[in-house]
């Protein structure tokens, strides 16, 4: 056995020096491909863009303009200025809203979605129409046969929860959408309804056009 | 399916919803919410015999008339006078339309007649004159059509409206018979006008 330790030594060095070789050529290699890295000068340029989103907003007036305000929520709506006056049979009531984009906003389509109420006994015996004007005050001169009705008809007034055709906003705040609202007790409405109040609140949906 | 597959399914349906949700979004979207808040009117038809208390009668056979004379102890060629005044109760919105019925007519009324004045103040007798609303002569159950005056509401609504003045003639004929006895009602309605 120790003959046979001693007869291998001199193998198990060159083994080790072998090695040593190889991992040295590998080396170099690795050096040849650092310096090919090198062969060149390098620069760059890099460009951006920017990209901003835009935005889509809408505020309403319920004194023909003279004070703007968003009403985003239905708990902070805006409270439209009909007659405080107790209605009866066949009284017919009218308020104006306007609405515009704010500073800087997209254009958009306006789409009056039917109310929801707080008295619904009180509400079905409602009937209303609404139309877009341009000029004039709200009042029953708006509702010609020629004006462009978003709910209801010359002809027909219908109940509170009835939707409205879409209309457009302008951008940018300005030329507001000018909405006249009709709201008329039915002929109909029970005596038992006396004294009896409901709110009704009307969406105005606002979509952005791009 | 293996475990595989059922995952790889899954995911595409989740693109698929993904791809849905995009398509909601396209636009931007803001709301505007307006309010309106409708109140109805009160309103209230009250009648007064004395022209100082009113109250409401609302159902037959409502106020009794104070003639003048007692109307239960009539002899052919009398006549007999009794005022009443209606008004709109106090709170009451909106003026009225006040229409006088046809009267109602219980027992014998033969050979009786009336005229009824729309007077300028409260009371009624041989002198009263006005807008004669029935004229004289009607039978006391004759048939009315047409018969109708305005009231007002009070001016604010919280006072009551300002009272219209009738005055009852009634006179009996000559062909009235000993123990006769009837009674007749008339109901004044109103309605509102908006």
């Amino acid at each position: 056995m120790t003959g046979r330790r001693a007869a291998r030594r001199p193998g198990a060095g060159r083994q080790r020096f072998l090695r040593a070789r190889a991992v040295l050529a590998g080396g170099l290699i690795l050096g040849v491909g650092c310096t090919l890295t090198l062969a060149a000068w390098n620069d760059s340029e890099f460009a951006t863009g920017t990209f901003t989103s835009s935005s889509f907003a809408l505020q309403s007036s319920i004194n023909s303009g003279g004070a703007w305000l968003a009403h985003p929520a239905s708990g902070s709506s805006a409270a439209m200025a009909f007659n405080a006056a107790g209605m009866s049979p066949n009284t017919v009531n009218y308020a104006p809203i306007r609405i515009r984009t704010t500073a800087g906003s997209l254009s958009g389509t306006l789409t009056l979605q039917g109310a929801t109420n707080n008295n619904a006994a009180l509400a079905a015996a409602l009937a209303y129409r609404v139309v877009r004007y341009s000029s004039g005050t709200c009042d029953s001169s708006q509702f010609t046969a020629g004006a462009s009705y978003l709910v209801g008809t010359s002809a027909s007034k219908v109940p509170l929860t009835t939707s409205g055709a879409a209309t457009a906003v302008a951008a940018n705040s300005v030329s507001p959408t000018q909405m006249c609202f009709e709201v008329t007790m039915l002929a109909s409405a029970d005596n038992s309804l006396q004294g009896a109040s409901v709110t009704a609140t009307w969406e105005i949906k606002g979509t952005s056009d791009s | 399916m293996s475990k595989r597959g059922k995952v790889r399914a899954l995911l595409a349906g989740g693109l698929v919803l993904g791809v849905g949700a995009t398509v909601v979004l396209a636009a931007w979207n803001d709301s505007e919410f307006a309010t309106g808040t409708f109140t109805a009117g009160t309103f209230n038809l009250q009648g007064s015999t004395d022209g100082t208390a009113y109250a409401d009668h609302a159902a037959s056979p409502g106020a009794t008339l104070p003639f003048t004379l007692n109307p239960s102890n009539l002899a052919p060629g009398d006549t007999v006078y009794a005022p009443f005044a209606v008004r709109l109760a106090a709170n009451t919105s909106t003026g009225s339309t006040v229409t006088v019925n046809t009267a109602t007519a219980t027992g014998s009324l033969a050979n009786l007649s009336y005229e009824l004045i729309e007077s300028t103040s409260f009371g009624c007798s041989s002198g009263t004159t006005g807008t004669d609303l029935v004229p004289a002569g009607t039978a006391l159950n004759g048939a009315l059509s047409g018969v109708t005056f305005t009231l007002n509401a009070g001016s604010p609504t919280s006072n009551p409206g300002g009272a219209v003045f009738l005055c009852f003639k009634v006179t009996a004929a000559a062909g009235l018979v000993q123990g006769q006895n009837g009674a007749a009602t008339w109901q004044f309605a109103a309605a509102s006008t908006s």
